[in-house]
């Protein structure tokens, strides 16, 4: 049998010969008993993976691979820092305290070094139309806004009631995207979506304790997260920022700053 | 309906996204898991190797060049480590058994077991190369293109390789009988 009898037998189990090289292929077969075993024998082969199962992974592998990746410098992305220093605004509003005069100034500085660093650290690419204030117990009490790059791609819209903060996404672009909805505060936890309208599928990528991180497929979503307070405190000011990525177009964050979670 | 392409997560988690690197678990554990399953031929190895693939790939992801699919530069490593681990496992074994066995104890357990896994086992005869190669084309249809690049092979030696490998098992099974159930 020679190198190009092999090719034909091989490229018609892949699926490559045309219909030429497939009747030559027949000729050649029933008149060469060598070439007849060489196929019978590739042909099972073919078969045998088809009939083979496709197993499941154990459930924890997925985590324990999460869990185990490495911190490889890559560049950190800007929501710890405002959070740390959010945290850290809200523990001196929370829990003031009589403090000295070089206390006072120290306080002082530390604040105005925290102002500073919000204003320059890599959440100064929020654009200030972005930033809104929302209250329960006064006004306004909804925060509403347009995602947009250089065309509409949706809409944002925030409301505090009876200790929940509702976020909620309108995805109106064609484009797939990435929604990223994280808090300030280890007070606050993400409870989930609570509804997601629309013929596009969201993927959740991962729902942490002050996080939640979605994958939009498609366009014409509409998702609502919700984001609760255990212990509703009138003072209280929470932090929630909502960014939005999609392909070709730099990532678009929100804030919404929230007083007060009655 | 589309979904966010493999570079778009990829630059995510470049900058820093952890979490985005769980999106590319999602749409590829399956797939290297049994592929890894396949070469190695148990499932705690499989386990063990898929873990090393995702932490390899996670540490090059710099590296990745988006001239080739992601998938196929994934599969790659997959295939790497797979057959390396094989090696090494096959050299420990013939380290710590010093008695040989008079028969072939895959082919003992191909008399005795189930269709699904005599053909798992007709597959642990072959070397671990050929196995790859034949996972490669049966299980995920790669093209010759697609699997020289993955095994660094020229297309007329994957050609050669697949048909021989092809062959290797094709004789087996056909010598256990399986031709008339299959």
């Amino acid at each position: 049998m020679t190198d190009e009898h092999k090719d034909l037998i091989q490229r018609e189990i892949d699926g490559l010969n045309s219909t030429g090289e497939s009747t030559a292929l027949e000729h050649l077969l029933s008149t060469n008993t060598a070439a007849r075993q060489v196929f019978d024998e590739l042909s099972i082969v073919h078969s045998a993976f088809e009939s083979l199962p496709e197993l499941d992974p154990p459930v924890t592998l997925r985590a324990s691979i999460m869990d185990a990746l490495p911190e490889m410098g890559y560049r950190a992305s800007p929501e710890p820092t405002s959070d740390s220093i959010w945290s850290s605004i809200q523990q001196l509003i929370l829990k003031p305290r009589p403090v000295s005069l070089a206390y006072a100034f120290s306080i002082g500085l530390l604040v105005s070094f925290m102002a500073w660093n919000i204003a320059s650290s890599p959440t100064d690419q929020i654009d200030p139309a972005l930033v809104g204030t929302i209250a329960s117990n006064g006004s306004p009490v909804v925060y509403e806004q347009a995602i947009s790059g250089d065309q509409d791609l949706g809409q944002i819209y925030a409301t505090v009631r009876n200790g929940q903060i509702r976020v909620e996404v309108r995805w109106t672009d064609d484009s797939p995207a990435s929604l990223r909805i994280a808090y300030n505060s280890d007070e606050l936890y993400a409870i989930g979506v609570e509804s997601v309208m629309g013929e596009s599928s969201l993927e959740t990528l991962s729902r942490s304790g002050s996080e939640l991180l979605y994958d939009v497929a498609g366009a014409s979503i509409d998702i609502t997260s919700l984001v609760a307070v255990p212990g509703t405190a009138p003072d209280q000011v929470s932090v929630v920022d909502v960014w939005i990525s999609t392909e070709g177009v730099p990532s678009i964050q929100h804030r919404i700053v929230v007083n007060g979670m009655n | 309906m589309t979904s966010t392409s493999d570079q778009h997560v990829i630059e995510r988690v470049l900058q820093g996204d952890k979490r985005a690197f769980g999106l590319l678990l999602d749409r590829y554990e399956k797939v290297v898991y049994n592929a890894a399953y396949r070469v190695l031929g148990t499932e705690v190895d499989a386990q063990d190797v898929t873990q090393t693939v995702f932490l390899k790939v996670y540490e090059n992801l710099s590296t990745y060049n988006p001239k080739y699919r992601f998938f196929s530069w994934m599969y790659r490593i997959a295939i790497n480590e797979s057959v390396n681990a094989k090696r090494r496992m096959r050299q420990t074994v013939e380290l710590t058994e010093s008695t040989a066995t008079e028969s072939n104890p895959a082919e003992d357990l191909l008399l005795n077991a189930d269709r699904e896994d005599q053909i798992g086992i007709a597959l642990m005869e072959l070397t671990p190369e050929n196995r790859a190669i034949l996972i490669l084309k049966h299980y995920q249809e790669f093209s010759y293109n697609d699997i020289a690049y993955i095994m660094d092979l020229t297309e007329g030696k994957v050609k050669a390789r697949l048909f021989s490998a092809r062959q290797r098992l094709g004789k087996i099974l056909l010598t256990k009988g399986l031709r008339a159930e299959l």
